[in-house]
């Protein structure tokens, strides 16, 4: 298993260096998180300090929040969808691995090769921008960068197991994108939830969608004290496990469905 | 012109058959698009829990703007990005020599062929929250706003078009031919919100370099009462020669193509 | 479960499978109509089949496009479960989908391929291997054999896209035997190749079953396909099986006939022509008589010595006819 992991993870990270031109091009069109981040500091001018926020700490928001946008969302189910329709999840389901290893590796390929291209310029762009900074220690980043991780497991889960409902429907990919919509307004992603009102953010400590955004985002801004943080963990993993049986459940179905109708 | 307003009619009527066969997806692409409204609608909320207005601009002229947005990203997710995302595929398998064979103008084939239908309700909803926003803000809109609004709009439109299009001469000089729709999208993107919410240099480079500021933001402004002739004259201008200009550049790069230039 | 001596490698028994399908209408008004109410029929895939393949058999598959074929294959690989009756592979339920199962079996398609687009095949095949399970010597061996066998050598390192239709279906052959599985199952496998890439892909069947011993059953609806490869035929159409046996007994079955092509120095005229066989064809100074099975050592004595005859030769009759000949029977 761990052969196939590493012979996989090879592949796909070659082909997501393979494909890195119109990585990037993607990456530097998703302005949505700059446009944000651009509205906010205009409020910051308008009426000074947002409840405690200043400009500094959007800007450090917004550009933590654009690289987690990239590193940790997961579109498998867009993939898994392409796979069913094509007839190409019969190669999947022909050889003597679960596809989720597949589709696994898969996320991971191409999210290292996107790390590795926004990683250096957050750096250099903390280096060049005084606005732009994070007082960590470094036990802090590697609590960041496993809050992070969490997160990206989390989306993971939820996106194969959404992806799983494309055995009955051609809707995965907009159910999915449903629940992210309204994901978005308990994730930290349309504002941060500390200005959000009350009710939202009390409700997003439970909820999922935080776990990779608004959760690592806290932690960088060294906002969150250690018992807050050791809840965030906690909660993405009650999380993990409530997807990872959904996942397994959608699919050992979903198989079913698909040996009953073709696919 | 008759020709190829039939043309049209048989490239998009196919377009749609094809999306009606799949009537899951469209009714659920329907009540999408109203939930992106309202998402985005609610989202802008945020802002202006803190402040009545930003930077001259209260919500419900927000939700103009952003209104409009929907309406030109509608437009730009039907006629535009389809036939910029296959342009990759146009210069791989050679299509694109098969296009200039044909008695159509090839600018033509390459803005216009496909169409996607998934996203019906953008535009109309985008002009319905537009509606929405005047209303909450008791606005009075005069005939010359409205006037003014048509003109900036097709303005707008013309501009959307001529970028797209340079970005498909782009990918005939073999600059690159992935996510040209991508790059397209993203400078719509801008369009969200009001201009004048970006700061400084970003807001110069949206109304000079990239007159993204004119898709949205000037229209907006005819139907609050707040542009004046001067402006609409500039930007009918811009909207012209950008839409001039950009023709040229796609014949001149089509002789490049194929060779007739040195 | 694994497969005692003596054992046929595949046994169907009554197999069927039925699908749901929605019908629909051409047109923007049926489009609009079919937005709210749908109609649905049933499709009879196969519709009761029965055979059974002993290890090392190289069986064709042979049938019109929607007869079945495609179906059938899928439901021995396991990526579909029967309406009712039963298929058995190697002493396992396909559609359990055990994985010793998944190791012992291959399914190969025409015109669709398991190897990453954007990277060379050796790629996929070091991953194949990983997800397999195959140790490194037995893993270089059998690559090796198979590189020469398919003659890719010089096509291991360039990216999969960019390779000839033809090319990549024989790395997609290689790419499916590293594990060297006991059953091959192929679906069309020439689909869409050239004469010389076709041919290339038959001689390595043939080469394969018989170097490996491993069982192979494949399908097509080229007729060349079967006759090159496959003593034994199983015809198909409408989800029935109409001949389970030998090619050739299907063709003196049908049709008792060879035909006999002769070139002329000079002309002959069509009443002489008609007595050594019935006419089929007659062009300037050629021929084409078709004679009984019986009488066609004699009749081709008779023509060299009788007539002007400059060259000659003996046919099977073209199989469609023979095909077409079985399902007008039914």
């Amino acid at each position: 298993m761990i052969l196939a992991y590493r012979a996989l993870l090879r592949a796909h990270i070659g082909m997501g260096v393979a494909y890195r031109a119109r990585l990037t091009v993607w990456i530097l069109s998703s302005l949505f998180p700059l446009l944000m981040m651009a509205v906010w500091l205009s409020v910051v001018d308008e009426v000074g300090p947002t409840a405690g926020w200043r400009t500094g700490d959007f800007v450090s928001y917004y550009a933590g929040g654009a690289l987690l946008y990239h590193t940790t969302t997961s579109f498998l189910t867009w993939v898994w969808d392409a796979d069913l329709r094509s007839g190409d999840m019969s190669f999947k389901l022909l050889k003597p691995m679960d596809p989720f290893h597949q589709y696994l590796t898969q996320e991971i390929g191409l999210r290292v090769v996107v790390l590795a291209f926004l990683l250096p310029a957050l750096v250099v762009l903390t280096l060049l921008l005084p606005q732009l900074t994070y007082q960590l220690t470094p036990l802090g980043w590697m609590v960041a960068v496993g809050a992070a991780l969490a997160g990206f497991i989390l989306n993971v889960l939820m996106a194969m197991t959404f992806a799983t409902i494309g055995f009955w429907t051609t809707q995965a990919g907009n159910l999915y994108s449903l629940w992210w919509g309204v994901g978005a307004f308990l994730s930290g992603w349309i504002a941060p939830l500390a200005l959000m009102p009350e009710v939202v953010a009390d409700a997003a400590q439970l909820l999922p969608f935080r776990s990779s955004m608004g959760f690592p985002l806290e932690i960088m801004l060294n906002r969150l004290t250690s018992a807050q943080i050791a809840q965030g963990f906690g909660v993405v993993a009650v999380w993990i496990l409530v997807f990872a049986m959904l996942y397994r459940l959608g699919w050992r179905i979903g198989v079913r469905r698909y040996q009953a109708v073709g696919g | 012109m008759k020709r190829y307003v039939r043309l049209l009619r048989i490239f998009w009527g196919n377009a749609l058959t094809t999306e009606l066969e799949y009537r899951a997806a469209f009714w659920a692409n329907g009540f999408l698009s109203l939930f992106w409204l309202a998402w985005a609608g609610l989202g802008a909320r945020a802002y202006f829990r803190f402040a009545d207005s930003v930077r001259g601009w209260t919500y419900e002229e927000l939700l103009v703007v952003m209104g409009l947005f929907f309406a030109m990203n509608g437009l730009r997710q039907a006629v535009i990005q389809p036939n910029l995302a296959r342009m990759a595929e146009y210069i791989r398998l050679g299509t694109l020599d098969f296009l200039l064979t044909k008695p159509i103008s090839s600018q033509f084939m390459v803005s216009f062929r496909h169409v996607g239908v998934y996203n019906w309700l953008d535009p109309i909803l985008g002009l319905g929250l537009v509606v929405f926003g005047l209303v909450g803000r008791g606005q009075r809109v005069t005939l010359t706003g409205l006037a003014g609004f048509f003109v900036l709009g097709l303005a707008g439109v013309a501009i959307m078009y001529s970028l797209a299009l340079a970005v498909q001469c782009l990918a005939v000089w073999s600059i690159g031919s992935e996510g040209l729709d991508d790059v397209i999208q993203g400078m719509v993107e801008a369009g969200r919100f009001p201009v004048d919410l970006y700061r400084g240099v970003v807001k110069a480079i949206l109304t000079f370099v990239i007159p993204v500021a004119l898709l949205t933001t000037l229209p907006a402004d005819a139907l609050l009462g707040r542009s004046t002739p001067g402006l609409i004259g500039i930007a009918l201008l811009v909207a012209g020669a950008l839409l001039w200009l950009t023709s040229r550049l796609w014949i001149w790069s089509l002789r490049r193509y194929s060779g007739a230039s040195a | 479960m694994s497969l005692e001596n003596g054992d046929a490698a595949v046994v169907v028994e009554d197999l069927v499978k039925h699908f749901r399908v929605h019908r629909r209408e051409a047109g923007v008004a049926a489009g609009v109509k079919s937005l709210f109410k749908r109609q649905y029929a049933d499709v009879r895939a196969v519709d009761g089949v029965s055979f059974s393949i002993a290890p090392g058999e190289m069986v064709g598959f042979l049938g019109p496009n929607g007869a079945g074929k495609t179906t059938t294959l899928k439901c021995l690989s396991g990526l579909l479960y029967p309406t009712s009756g039963r298929a058995t592979v190697l002493g396992y339920t396909p559609h359990e989908r055990k994985r010793e199962f998944l190791r012992s079996f291959t399914l190969v398609m025409g015109q669709r391929n398991q190897l990453f687009w954007d990277l060379p095949a050796m790629e996929t095949f070091l991953v194949n291997q990983a997800i397999y399970g195959i140790p490194e010597s037995e893993f270089a061996s059998t690559l090796s054999a198979l590189v020469d066998l398919l003659s890719l050598g010089p096509y291991l390192d360039k990216p999969v896209r960019n390779l000839s239709l033809g090319e990549r279906m024989r790395a997609e052959l290689a790419a499916s035997l590293l594990h060297r599985p006991a059953i091959l199952f192929l679906d069309e496998p020439t689909l869409g190749l050239d004469v010389t890439a076709a041919a290339a892909v038959r001689s390595f069947l043939t080469d394969y079953n018989r170097k490996t011993g491993a069982t192979v059953l494949l399908t097509s609806h080229y007729m060349i396909d079967v006759t090159a490869l496959a003593r034994r035929v199983i015809v198909i159409d409408h989800g029935r099986i109409r001949f389970d046996g030998d090619l050739q007994v299907l063709a003196e079955k049908t049709a008792p006939h060879r035909i006999v092509k002769i070139t002329l120095a000079t002309t002959v005229d069509l009443a002489t022509l008609g007595r050594y066989g019935e006419v089929e064809a007659a062009e300037g100074l050629t021929a084409s008589l078709r004679v009984s099975r019986h009488e066609t050592k004699e009749t081709a004595a008779r023509l060299l010595s009788e007539l002007p005859v400059e060259d000659i030769s003996i046919e099977e009759p073209v199989i469609e006819e023979v095909i077409r000949q079985v399902f007008a029977e039914q």
